[in-house]
């Protein structure tokens, strides 16, 4: 739609009503109440016309006006990008929280919190696209919409004229106003960070599993720690007890552990001051059987040989072995290396072990390992060949634990301090609360400008 | 939008002629009340206004055209930074 068509119909309303208001000046009747008509059209004619002649010459002000007040269209704009994208994020956070799968049973309470805050973004978001659409509308149809206003006005005997003088005054007020919104804005509130900081547990994902760790011949590790990192970061995410059933067991003492349910993990055995990687190398829950409301895993520590005594390792990185007795306590069979393989144990200092390898080169140092010193016996082969391997534990018997801090990747507590109140109360402020005074305010200078154009109810007379 | 300008165009030619025709009336009229031999104040009072009302109209009539270039000429005066 083209203004100036509005415009020219505008212009010719506006001689319309001029010459009715003659006509109602020639009219023979002496009636006062009619007559007074008669000025009230000519002097509205006249003003109808001057608003039509100088609809463009207002707009140009207008620009010059918010110019000069610090306002631009592209400020607006990126003020306008800015926030909805910060809004976004922060919804697709808690979206992503209040879709958690809640094995613990904790995660309703923390989406009990966050429901409100929920609310207080979508409404912020809403808000944000009502004004997005504001300023659409501003920015594309303002100029029509005045000339629509200005052919309201000009209809004779002011039957349009309030909404035409509405309309006029909406398009000139937020054609200045709305681009100074930012600065309106950022003179009063500052703009906040996200009001929730969701742990990271939460953006991996949380699941319960109930996880086995076996050594190389099929038995449970039935002492040991086990590291749990994430893939590709690295960062160690949780770190659990391997007790004498072979599963892993939280800091809390439950054998359902938590792991990350959305991102890949990779795990590391500890034992007597001895990593060993564990298989497979990547670890993908959704890859294990779920039932009973965990995921059972099962995991290989491929180099370990004998581990059933408590903080106790016999391994080796040759292989393969070939068991031939296993008793209590002792350990018979033989085991093929490669030069430069080796056959190592490594036991409390505490105890007394023998470990018989004829043909083996002996090395033996001592290690400590959370606060406990362990003896550490490496043989290494120096010709290829299959050789005899004989253990035997005579006594042992540790008297106290290894101080490694157990660390749970996911502690079902009700931990609130992701929401930050303070935060939230400048979120809400910066997003909602001023933005909408903001709108109050144009709205309120629009019916003013209104009511000053379309002058009041009752008829003006003898103007002219 | 042409033709509602044509039509606003039309009706306002026809008020304009309209507005000839009872101005000479009313003007004829007032006269005619105020010349009249009959002694009562308020009639001629009425024609006096008659007579007074047309002659301002005659006087918008003619100068209805110069009004509206009067306002096109102040407007152009009015030049924005």
């Amino acid at each position: 739609m083209d203004p100036v068509d509005f415009l020219l119909v505008a212009y010719k309303l506006s001689l319309l009503s001029f010459y009715i208001g003659v006509l109602v000046y020639t009219l023979p009747v002496p009636l006062p109440g009619l007559k007074r008509w008669a000025p009230t059209l000519i002097s509205d004619s006249i003003v109808a016309a001057g608003l039509s002649f100088l609809f463009f010459h207002l707009f140009r002000l207008g620009e010059y006006i918010m110019g000069l007040l610090g306002g631009s269209w592209d400020f607006l704009f990126k003020w306008y990008h800015d926030s909805l994208a910060t809004v976004i994020s922060i919804k697709t956070l808690l979206v992503v929280i209040q879709a958690i799968p809640d094995p613990l049973g904790v995660i309703d309470a923390i989406r009990s919190l966050v429901s409100p805050v929920d609310k207080a973004v979508t409404g912020a978001l809403l808000f944000l696209a009502t004004i997005g659409g504001l300023i659409e509308l501003v920015r594309n149809y303002a100029v029509v919409i005045a000339a629509i206003g200005i052919a309201l006005y000009a209809v004779p005997f002011r039957l349009a004229r309030g909404g035409g003088a509405w309309l006029l005054a909406f398009s000139l007020v937020f054609s200045i106003g709305l681009p100074l919104l930012p600065v309106f804005l950022v003179s009063i509130a500052e703009s906040p960070g996200s009001p929730v900081n969701v742990p990271e547990e939460l953006r991996m994902g949380i699941a319960v599993a109930e996880v086995t760790v076996e050594d190389s011949l099929g038995k449970t590790v039935k002492s040991g720690f086990v590291r749990i990192y994430n893939i590709p970061e690295g960062d160690l995410i949780a770190l659990y007890k391997l007790e004498s059933d072979g599963r892993l067991y939280t800091s809390y003492g439950d054998f359902r552990v938590t792991l990350p349910s959305r991102v890949e993990i990779a795990a590391t055995l500890e034992i007597a001051g001895v990593t060993f990687p564990l298989n497979p190398s990547t670890i993908n829950l959704e890859d294990y059987e779920y039932y009973n409301g965990a995921y059972h895993v099962r995991l290989t520590a491929p180099h370990v040989l004998y581990s059933e005594e408590e903080y106790m390792v016999l391994y080796t990185n040759g292989g393969p072995f070939n068991e031939s007795l296993t008793g209590n306590r002792t350990l018979s069979g033989i085991l093929y290396l490669e030069p430069g393989e080796y056959l190592a144990v490594s036991f409390p200092v505490e105890c007394t072990v023998s470990l018989e390898s004829p043909g083996l080169r002996y090395a033996t140092r001592v290690i400590e390992w959370g606060g406990i010193e362990f003896n550490n016996t490496i043989g290494y082969a120096e010709t290829a060949g299959w050789y005899n391997v004989s253990l035997r534990i005579n006594e042992c018997g540790m008297s106290e634990d290894p101080s490694i801090n157990v660390m749970d990747y996911f502690t079902p507590s009700l931990d609130i301090s992701f929401i930050d109140y303070n935060i939230l109360a400048s979120f809400i402020l910066y997003y909602f609360t001023v933005p909408l005074m903001y709108l109050f305010l144009l709205f309120s200078v629009t019916t003013g400008v209104a009511r000053f154009l379309g002058g009041r109810d009752r008829i003006q007379v003898r103007v002219v | 939008m042409a033709d509602l300008i044509d039509f606003i165009q039309d009706i306002t030619n026809r008020v304009t002629v309209l507005a000839w025709a009872l101005f000479l009336l009313t003007w004829s009229i007032g006269w005619t009340l105020r010349g009249a031999p009959i002694p009562l104040s308020r009639l001629k009072r009425a024609g006096n206004s008659l007579v007074e009302d047309s002659i301002w109209a005659a006087f918008w009539l003619a100068i209805g055209s110069t009004v509206f270039s009067f306002v096109t000429y102040i407007i152009g005066l009015i030049s924005v930074p």
